[in-house]
């Protein structure tokens, strides 16, 4: 699923300013390569979850709510508790978003995101089992997109 | 639903060293109907109220509100920085941030080989060498032409195309109109304040002659690009300097103070105790602007 997030045209020598500096560990606005922008984080926005945050990151917005639910656990992975994303890029994040514009990318990053939890280095889903091949936790993760510039996955 | 009372009865109290009066849409300028409307004003039951968050400007008998946020309106004189988005036959569309794409024409630049030189049909077929898609310009406005759109030129030897350097866009409410928009500054580094809110930070290209040479330099085979020509490489130094310069201008447009090379200047002397990425950070862009902050305001 190709997204063009943000399109701009720039000169070649704009593009070699830019790639010269990174090679030198600095880009345009001064960082290094690790450095973050800066970020604002608040936990416990939403009230009827487990848990849940909102990030802004310059911008873009994104509020996340995590509830826990006893379920089944998957036939293959019986000790293994389950984890359940969702991301909603709503109407409002961007004129893109317009109408179910926005389903593909929130199909997009719920796949990517299910992908990069399943390594049990992320998360120990194994403390999720409580009766294993019966039960066990099943955490649903909702992610609300309310507005976006750039970096979805990154936040 | 009920208006808001407030009420500015513009009289003869209105003179350039007076309050500046600010309107929001739907606030009541004045219930007096001898006025003509200008932009940004309608007639409602008898009251001349805002349609847009500005200024309320008076000539004689006509109002007008002057938007904070609106797109660029250019003038002749103004200097522009813009981006070539268009080739087409004899001319180029340049974007400006403007509500109509901006025109420079093959007649207006100064190509290699003379001032006077007759521009050939070989110069229009070669009209990507010299400006394509993507490329950078400063120019200045020739021309306002009658829907609005501007025509612009670079006839002169300090526009032309930038070279290495990163651009900074701001709102254009918020560059001040100078007499001269180009400043070298002490840290070793150029600014380019275009009144289209498109800011050019970038070395100084120390030798005039130089300078002229490298604008317009054409590819020295065809198809070559233009980039692997003699241009010394930025140093380490100068990429923090711009670094540095790009986020207090940056920090000036968050805190909403007008851009010029006082202001400039204030900010980033303000900004030597941090180091450049702690600039961005909300706490540090307030306290920097402080002393910007005085001379800005007039």
């Amino acid at each position: 699923v190709l997204f063009k997030m943000a399109y701009r045209t720039l000169s070649d020598h704009e593009r070699s300013y830019i790639t010269r500096g990174v090679q030198e560990d600095i880009r345009a606005d001064g960082r290094g390569c690790i450095d973050y922008r800066h970020f604002e984080l608040c936990t416990g926005v939403v009230s009827n979850t487990s848990g849940s945050a909102e990030i802004k990151l310059e911008r873009t917005n994104i509020t996340v709510g995590v509830k826990a639910e006893i379920g089944n656990p998957l036939p293959l992975q019986p000790n293994r508790g389950r984890i359940e994303f969702f991301v909603d890029c709503s109407a409002l994040a961007s004129p893109e978003f317009q109408g179910r514009e926005g389903e593909g990318l929130g199909q997009h990053l719920a796949y990517r995101l299910s992908e990069i939890y399943q390594n049990s280095r992320c998360i120990d889903l194994e403390s999720l089992s409580i009766i294993p091949g019966q039960q066990c936790w099943i955490l649903y993760v909702d992610a609300l997109v309310m507005e976006i510039i750039f970096c979805c996955m990154e936040s | 639903a009920k208006r808001p009372k407030r009420e500015i009865t513009v009289g003869s109290q209105v003179s350039i060293r007076s309050k500046v009066h600010y309107v929001a849409p739907g606030d009541v300028i004045t219930t007096d109907i001898g006025f003509m409307r200008g932009h940004g004003t309608y007639l409602y039951e008898g009251e001349l109220i805002a349609s847009v968050a500005g200024i309320v400007e008076r000539v004689n008998r006509l109002i007008c509100v002057r938007p904070l946020k609106s797109r660029y309106n250019g003038e002749i004189g103004d200097v522009v920085v813009g981006r070539i988005i268009e080739v087409q036959q004899k001319r180029w569309k340049v974007e400006t941030n403007s509500r109509l794409d901006s025109v420079l024409q093959l007649s207006s630049i100064n190509l290699p080989g003379g001032v006077l030189r007759r521009r050939s049909i070989q110069d229009e077929l070669m009209i990507r060498d010299y400006l394509k898609e993507g490329d950078l310009i400063s120019a200045e406005v020739q021309h306002v032409n009658t829907d609005g759109s501007l025509s612009l030129h670079t006839r002169s030897m300090k526009y032309g195309k930038l070279t290495e350097g990163t651009l900074v866009i701001v709102p254009s409410s918020l560059v001040k109109r100078c007499k001269n928009h180009f400043h070298n500054l002490l840290c070793g580094v150029s600014i380019i304040l275009g009144n289209n809110g498109f800011v050019w930070i970038s070395p100084i290209v120390i030798d005039d002659n130089q300078q002229y040479v490298l604008r317009f330099q054409l590819p020295s085979a065809p198809g070559a690009s233009s980039v692997e020509s003699n241009i010394k490489p930025v140093t380490r130094d100068e990429r923090e300097t711009i670094s540095r310069l790009r986020n207090c201008v940056l920090a000036l447009t968050h805190q909403k103070i007008m851009l010029f090379d006082t202001t400039i200047q204030y900010t980033y002397d303000s900004s030597q105790k941090y180091e450049v990425k702690d600039l961005l950070k909300p706490e540090v862009m307030e306290d920097i602007t402080t002393s910007a902050r005085h001379v800005g305001i007039d």
